[in-house]
């Protein structure tokens, strides 16, 4: 591939996509481009110049092969869901929607799988496998709109993910197309498979390495019976402190989500999910089985609670109000959208152990920064969701959350965690990414997607940092820290 | 410790001047499954717990770690690995057990081994020491480097050491037994399949007819309750538990009399991978069906491409499960798809062992 590539004016580009999907199927005009102008991180933003919605594998190849003889960058979107940065247009490219790719083209209840095209909604599966009493297991909480291509690309998780997996425990085998334009099968519905098992890669590769079109997922027989507990704590440190021993004590519950203060008041102004807004925290523990094993576990774990410093608490008697309790942690994040003009949200991962020194740690930086901060996260995995609230009209405020949400990520890191558990990297981690892992193992990183995307069209720039934008993070850090040393000495 | 992993780096570095290979060996248990001439690298002395914190449900170990003492180590806080690794005797060790990537009885309840690696740290095929993953269950930054090298047979790198997720062990565990046609058995897994029942493990033992062991694992009650909603369907009856614990562990430790190939005659045991609903295979003879119809193990003189072609068929693969097992290429068909697939395996192993160190079986 050494003859530079054709040139083509935006004109012919959509002459050529429309001659492939029809004309109603390529949107240009800036009003109708501007809805994927982001996802719902939409501090980035870049409205698209073209964005086309095949409908099947034929007219995604045709559309790659001109992508790529014109090293035309394709930005894949699933619903544009995602919270960093994956799906933001690339200025020189396309924006490629899977959105109309959303049928279930097999679900076999007998064999327990369901094979799906990539747009096919999260919660459309479950509703689909329910009249057979199974579902699919990872149930984001933006499940509603979120699709299985865009899971997949992200390694989605949910509140459930504890006891039955992330997307990749859930996923038996993907089928796509590479920038070669080639088709790409990768995993089955045998167990294992011969040679390198390359799944573990595609799965949460953020549109970077091919574009998924077909999915199938295994699906698990709904339980009978689910009870919810929702327990107060005065401080976080005991509420943390909880959900050790809860884990420590051999039990794994299907769910273990904490909130704190500023998250409840938020969400009890939004929903009325019945949260206690005096508690400095709660802990939702969910127990799923049979009705006799919920109760054992429920006793059990009302137990541990108690005895671990919960000052009140209470359990869900009806699936209505399990539900209701549930709706509250589903509806945080838009709560936080009602208290503040926008927030951003973080999505670090640290050891259990280090949730509390963590959010002591955050407690500081609000100070610091001079921007309020609201906790909800997946206690059962360590797993946090820090939602910095500022407004963007304020002149700064976005620099400064943005700041504020960097601390917290490269804290992260100190406490042997991680700076993204279901989120992704995208365009937004890009600079934490220096941070987590060595020069020689981004390079590696680099390298895997040269043998998938050779001419790096595939959703470049993201996801990985390139070796010069890192070694400008690293002197900015250095500076940071000379900053630090002088201003935070009260820390 | 950090003289071995020295001078294990500097046999790297050579190796890769000297366009020469090494195998990467731990107790050399499945080596009869790959073969390899190539001059060996031991790790066997490169062991111990790393760090392990059983509330986190983590555990990082050297490679080198026997497979027993990790056991013995979880055991003591009530914790296992739950995919019950496949092992092959007493022997055995934690890198092995990760480059081999083969389940034990548990696997469909489970998942594969690859599930349970948070994190990895590695010496690449240039000598250099790099980490993917880390402990904490939920971690995307960067593409998942750490789980592939479950199944990789020591070909993408040296594993130094690797971060095992663990779980809670069950509290109760039964065996129901009942005999039965292969057919009924088969058909019956599929559907026990969408019931929410702590089937762990299932064997089938026979031929056309045979016995069928299903193991239950949860809390008392849940076993109890599944018990009897089975009773209900099949007129089984339950195992005593010393039996049980033979019986499952001489599958997980690949002991079990019908697994064992016929060398003096020359009839090799096959191992089928298949999707599990997959109907009986029509050959004659015992076999062994394991993971609920996904994994079936015959013993018998047949012809390699005629059983392959059968395997494809049903959506899966056979092998020989002898030396030809890791090193075979089922691939070798030129579909585009298989071309494909190859074309991409080989970037991913000449990224991290670009001067092709690391031999193949
Ligand atoms: C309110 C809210 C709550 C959320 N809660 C959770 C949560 O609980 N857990 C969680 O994990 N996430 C959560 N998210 C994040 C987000 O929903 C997930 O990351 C989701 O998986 C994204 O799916 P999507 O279809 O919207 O993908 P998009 O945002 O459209 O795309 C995500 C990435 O995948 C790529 N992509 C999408 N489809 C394809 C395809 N077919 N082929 C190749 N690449 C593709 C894109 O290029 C991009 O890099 C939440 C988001 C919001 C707004």
């Amino acid at each position: 591939m050494n003859h530079p590539p054709d040139t083509m004016n935006a004109e012919d580009l959509i002459k050529a996509l429309i001659e492939i999907v029809g004309p109603e199927w390529v949107l240009h005009e800036p009003e109708e481009t501007r809805a994927y102008a982001s996802d719902a991180l939409t501090a980035y933003r870049e409205i698209p110049k073209v964005v086309v919605l095949p409908n099947g594998e034929e007219e995604i190849v045709a559309i790659v092969n001109i992508c790529q003889q014109r090293q035309i960058p394709i930005v894949p979107r699933g619903a544009g869901t995602g919270l960093s940065g994956g799906a933001r247009p690339i200025r020189e490219g396309i924006v490629l929607s899977l959105a109309r790719m959303n049928r279930i083209l097999a679900l076999d209840p007998e064999a327990a799988i369901a094979i799906l095209e990539p747009g096919v909604r999260n919660l459309a599966i479950s509703e689909a496998a329910s009249p057979h009493g199974l579902f699919y297991a990872p149930d984001p909480s933006s499940q509603i709109a979120c699709t299985i291509g865009g899971n997949v690309n992200e390694n989605a998780g949910g509140v459930h993910c504890l006891k039955y997996g992330l997307t990749l425990h859930n996923v038996l085998q993907v089928r796509g197309i590479l920038s070669s334009g080639e088709v790409f099968e990768c995993g089955g519905q045998a167990p294992d498979s011969p040679g390198l098992d390359l799944l573990p890669l595609l799965i949460g590769s953020e549109g970077m390495l091919m574009i998924v079109t077909e999915v199938t997922v295994r699906l698990l027989p709904r339980p009978t019976h689910a009870k919810v507990v929702m327990a107060s704590f005065d401080s976080i440190e005991t509420c943390a402190h909880a959900v050790a021993a809860i884990i420590s004590s051999c039990l794994i519950p299907a769910g273990l989500e904490m909130m704190d203060q500023a998250a409840t008041r938020a969400v009890e102004d939004f929903i009325q999910a019945g949260y206690d807004c005096e508690a400095a925290a709660i802990l939702l523990v969910e127990s799923d089985g049979s009705m006799t094993e919920v109760d054992e576990e429920i006793a059990q774990i009302k137990e541990i609670l108690l005895l671990n410093g919960s000052r009140s608490l209470v359990v869900s008697e009806t699936e209505e109000e399990r539900q209701r309790i549930w709706s509250g942690r589903k509806n945080a994040f838009p709560a936080a959208g009602r208290v503040a003009p926008e927030y951003y949200c973080m999505d670090g991962t640290v050891p259990r152990r280090q949730m509390a020194p963590l959010l002591a740690h955050i407690a500081q930086l609000e100070k610091h920064y001079g921007l309020r901060c609201m906790n909800v996260f997946h206690a059962g995995d360590g797993n946090m969701h820090p939602l910095i609230l500022f407004d963007g009209k304020i002149i700064g405020e976005w620099a400064r959350a943005e700041a504020f949400g960097n601390a917290i990520l490269e804290k992260c890191i100190e406490l042997g965690g991680t700076v993204t558990g279901e989120h992704g990297v995208g365009v937004e981690k890009l600079d934490s990414l220096c941070v987590q892992f060595t020069d020689a193992e981004r390079e590696v990183f680099h390298r895997l997607k040269e043998v998938f995307d050779p001419l790096r069209i595939l959703n470049p720039d993201k996801g990985i940092p390139s070796l010069r934008r890192c070694v400008e993070h690293g002197r900015k850090r250095v500076a940071a820290s000379d900053f630090q040393s002088t201003h935070l000495e009260h820390f | 410790m950090d003289g071995l992993v020295r001078d294990v780096t500097d046999r790297i570095r050579e190796a890769g001047v000297c366009g020469g290979t090494l195998r990467v060996q731990g107790h050399g248990t499945r080596r009869f499954l790959c073969p390899s001439k190539a001059p060996m690298l031991s790790i066997q002395d490169y062991r111990g717990v790393v760090a392990y914190e059983p509330e986190e449900l983590f555990i990082t170990v050297r490679a080198g770690t026997p497979l027993l003492e990790l056991e013995d180590i979880l055991d003591s806080k009530g914790q296992y690995l739950a995919f019950e690794p496949l092992r092959f005797g007493l022997g055995g060790t934690v890198g092995g057990m990760i480059a081999a990537g083969l389940a034990g009885p548990r696997r469909m309840r489970s998942g594969p081994i690859r599930d349970y690696i948070l994190g990895i740290r590695i010496l690449d095929g240039l000598g250099r020491e790099l980490r993917f993953g880390g402990t904490v269950i939920k971690n995307v930054a960067g593409y998942d480097v750490s789980r592939l090298f479950g199944g990789s047979w020591g070909r993408l790198g040296l594993i130094l050491d690797v971060t095992l997720k663990v779980l809670p062990k069950p509290r109760t565990s039964l065996t129901l037994t009942v005999d039965i046609e292969q057919e009924r058995a088969l058909h019956w897994l599929k559907r026990a399949r969408s019931q929410p029942w702590p089937l762990d493990a299932s064997l089938f033992q026979g031929d056309t007819v045979g016995t069928l062991a299903l193991r239950l694992e949860a809390g008392p009650e849940a076993v109890k309750e599944a018990t009897s909603a089975i009773s209900k369907e099949l007129p089984v009856s339950i195992l005593a538990p010393d039996e049980a614990e033979v019986l499952w562990r001489s599958l997980s430790t690949h002991r079990h009399s019908g697994l064992q190939s016929d060398e003096e005659q020359a009839v090799p045991l096959w191992r089928f991978s298949l999707p599990p609903s997959t109907k009986p295979l029509a050959m004659t003879g015992e076999s062994l069906i394991e993971w609920h119809g996904g994994l079936r193990w015959w013993r018998g003189l047949g012809d390699l491409e005629a059983l392959e072609a059968l395997a494809h068929d049903r959506g899966g693969w056979v092998m020989p499960f002898d030396a030809h097992f890791a090193s075979h290429d089922p691939l070798k068909q030129e579909t585009d798809q298989n071309k494909v697939y190859r074309r991409l395996e080989d970037g991913v192993l000449k990224v991290l062992d670009p001067m092709a160190v690391f031999s193949s079986c």
